[in-house]
């Protein structure tokens, strides 16, 4: 980890002495344990600040289309920014929906080992308080007023780490290998697989429990690099699509309309689960997108600048069992 | 005003009856085992209250100012309005808020000035108000996001609360800290007895333990004046990680802006009010399409000059009472405490 840190911060020094990049984007240490914070710095601030560990949760691309205009012109500098495998491919699908320009940014690409759930890490110390954290490659060690905890990485990686085919980022100027995580993926991922093999009435049942929790801040949007509309439809008067109440079927409305929105498009680095207050499952229905899309289309957004996402094609032999009749 | 407030004693194994005699007269509503203390839920029995919850997901204040609240119906074709009633009246009893912490009851007496004022004074808001009980509960085990002390709070502030608990070795220690809160227990006074000089004692060494477990971070009477400079550098800055999600205004306790909007279908409407944000972007996006809060740096501003410098000046209170909520749930992990911080270094 720290040999890492270490490349991280020589490179991104060596980035602003050639003048190549004004702003980079990385992780600095948080002010809670398990914790870090995305950290924008230009030449003058500290470069030794920035850190590479298993909690740097942040889908860093969310800042992307926020801070470069798409009209930006090829004379600027780029903007640096330090990419996990589900970063790079959130930045895939911004280049390929034109939201910006790949001649914009300057990827530091990092071979990802997971990031560890901090929430599975709280909820197994029973409110104790948490006085240190120490890491190493396979585990992470918490400090206790009265003693310390070991934790195994493996276990306690967020779901979409534990079963994530691609930790290495899709496109870069620059890779740093570390350590990537060993776990098979498999798809459909088994908790979803699990979930879509219930009958209907059961599912519902289970989207209306998790969503009936929501409390409209809409983190999960504002999370999620996807979510770049100037007008979220959530919020748009004219036409009216939802009304403003929390009321539950205002929050079903608007979590399937999120959930839709993603069809091939997101990447489940599970930014939106992470951000969500009320730790409501997100990933449980976004990632059953990901393998319907996968299934039918045999298509796998953020691979590739190439290949065409589906909703944006059409071919004759599309499935199309699922269309049914109206009754 | 109470002539003189009380300090009683309440043996642990008595709590049970206690409680069984006050809900008689009240409904009671406290951080509850079931929900895993997400927010203020009713409570049947004694051993449902959790005591030992840092704070609840969801602070205190939409038991008075709900997230979603229908203010009146109306008829568009027959040009009718209907009041409604408002929604706690649905119990016939009055309520008791317990096990609150300190930081909370101060919020809600910040509330109060925003709602309760005398004018305008706020119906739906006022009207819970005035039905309902604050019994809160001294903090001896501070979390480390707490700040309290930092912002004129404690971990034994009464300000805002009827009662207050301090828990001791086996037994209670109870303050009446208003009128209403001795009416509140008339009806156990019978397993009450006056604190001893000793009970006093073990109260207050119990509170200083915990206020020397909170840091004061910064000093909120200088942050006022260095707030004054509205166009100070550090505002370019501070805001870049923001997302701009609702969390850190929809979980404080003081943050009480509202939307109204009417709904209608057909010709039945409601006029309802919602929680709104100043880290929305839609919060002053006006109809002409001009939003003089064009990015997250004004509305960053906003919510930090709204707390801590515009508060002070129109009620006189910092609107923070260092919960913590915020620190807790950004997703940045923008931690108000360093931002102040960093206002407070900043030449
Ligand atoms: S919907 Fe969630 S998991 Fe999918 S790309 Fe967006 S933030 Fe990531
Ligand atoms: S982050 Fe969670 S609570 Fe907020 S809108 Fe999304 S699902 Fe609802
Ligand atoms: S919770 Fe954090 S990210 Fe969300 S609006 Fe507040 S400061 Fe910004
Ligand atoms: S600003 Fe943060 S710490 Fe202060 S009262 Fe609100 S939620 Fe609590
Ligand atoms: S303006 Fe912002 S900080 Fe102030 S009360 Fe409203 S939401 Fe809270």
């Amino acid at each position: 980890m720290r040999q890492i840190e270490y490349e991280i911060i020589n490179t991104v020094e060596k980035l602003f002495a050639d003048k190549k990049i004004d702003i980079f984007i990385g992780y600095k240490k948080g002010t809670l344990s398990l914790q870090t914070s995305p950290y924008f710095l230009s030449e003058q601030d500290d470069v030794r600040k920035l850190v590479w560990n298993s909690f740097c949760s942040n889908n860093l691309a969310v800042f992307i289309p926020r801070i470069i205009p798409n009209s930006k012109s090829k004379e600027s500098k780029p903007v640096g920014i330090l990419c996990k495998g589900c970063d790079s491919r959130s930045l895939v699908g911004l280049i390929k929906e034109k939201q910006i320009n790949r001649d914009n940014l300057f990827i530091i690409g990092i071979s990802c080992p997971g990031i560890v759930d901090r929430r599975k890490i709280l909820s197994r110390l029973d409110g104790k308080e948490i006085i240190g954290i120490d890491e190493d490659a396979d585990s992470i060690v918490v400090k206790l007023k009265d003693g310390e905890k070991r934790f195994e990485k493996e276990e306690y990686l967020c779901e979409s780490c534990l079963n994530c085919a691609h930790p290495t980022p899709s496109i870069y100027d620059v890779l740093i290998r570390g350590a990537v995580y060993s776990l098979q993926a498999i798809t459909p991922d088994p908790i979803t697989k699990d979930f879509s093999s219930k009958p209907r009435e059961e599912r519902w049942k289970i989207f209306e429990t998790e969503v009936s929790k929501c409390i409209r801040c809409y983190a999960c949007r504002d999370a999620c690099p996807n979510c770049y509309c100037k007008e979220c439809f959530a919020e748009q008067t004219k036409p009216q699509w939802l009304g403003v109440s929390k009321g539950l079927s205002e929050v079903i409305f608007y979590h399937i309309v999120r959930i839709l929105h993603q069809a091939g498009r997101c990447v489940d680095c599970g930014a939106c689960v992470r951000a969500c207050p009320m730790d409501i499952n997100l990933r449980l229905f976004t990632r059953v997108m990901v393998d319907e899309v996968k299934e039918r289309f045999g298509y796998e957004p953020g691979i590739s600048l190439k290949d065409t996402p589906p909703l944006a094609t059409f071919s004759a032999d599309d499935k199309q069992e699922f269309m049914t009749e109206p009754e | 005003m109470l002539k003189e407030k009380r300090n009683l004693m309440l043996y642990k194994q008595d709590f049970e009856k206690f409680f069984r005699l006050l809900s008689e007269t009240f409904t009671i509503f406290g951080p509850s085992k079931t929900d895993g203390s997400r927010s203020f839920t009713k409570i049947d029995a004694s051993d449902e209250i959790a005591f030992d919850y840092e704070n609840t997901k969801m602070s205190l204040k939409e038991f008075f100012f709900p997230q979603t609240e229908t203010l009146f119906f109306f008829d568009t074709e027959k040009n009718e309005v209907k009041q409604t009633d408002v929604e706690t009246n649905k119990h016939d009893k009055q309520n008791i808020l317990f096990g609150v912490r300190p930081c909370d009851a101060m919020s809600i007496s910040f509330l109060d000035k925003v709602f309760n004022a005398n004018n305008p004074q706020d119906l739906y808001y006022t009207r819970r108000r005035k039905s309902t009980r604050i019994v809160s509960f001294a903090c001896t085990n501070p979390a480390s996001t707490c700040f309290c002390t930092s912002v004129g709070c404690g971990p034994d502030s009464e300000t805002g609360a009827d009662i207050i608990f301090f828990e001791l070795n086996g037994r209670y220690f109870i303050k009446t800290v208003t009128p209403e809160g001795e009416k509140t227990i008339k009806s156990a006074e019978k397993l009450l007895n006056p604190a001893t000089k000793n009970d006093i004692e073990e109260k207050v060494h119990l509170m200083k333990t915990a206020n020397s477990n909170l840091k004061k971070i910064f000093d909120s009477g200088n942050l006022q004046k260095k707030l004054d400079n509205f166009n100070a550098p550090y505002w370019g800055k501070l805001h870049r990680k923001c997302l701009g999600c609702g969390i850190c205004t929809y979980l404080c306790p003081t943050c009480h802006c509202f939307d109204i909007t009417d709904e209608v279908i057909k010709s039945n409407g409601r006029r309802i009010r919602t929680w709104d944000s100043c880290m929305f972007s839609l919060f002053t996006l006006h109809a002409s399409g001009h939003n003089p809060r064009p990015t997250q740096k004004e509305r960053m501003r906003q919510r930090i000059m709204h707390k801590f410098n515009y508060a002070p000046k129109y009620y006189g209170k910092t609107f923070c009472v260092g919960c913590g909520r915020c620190v807790i749930y950004c997703p940045v992990n923008m931690d108000i405490r360093d931002v102040m911080k960093e206002i407070m270094e900043e030449r």
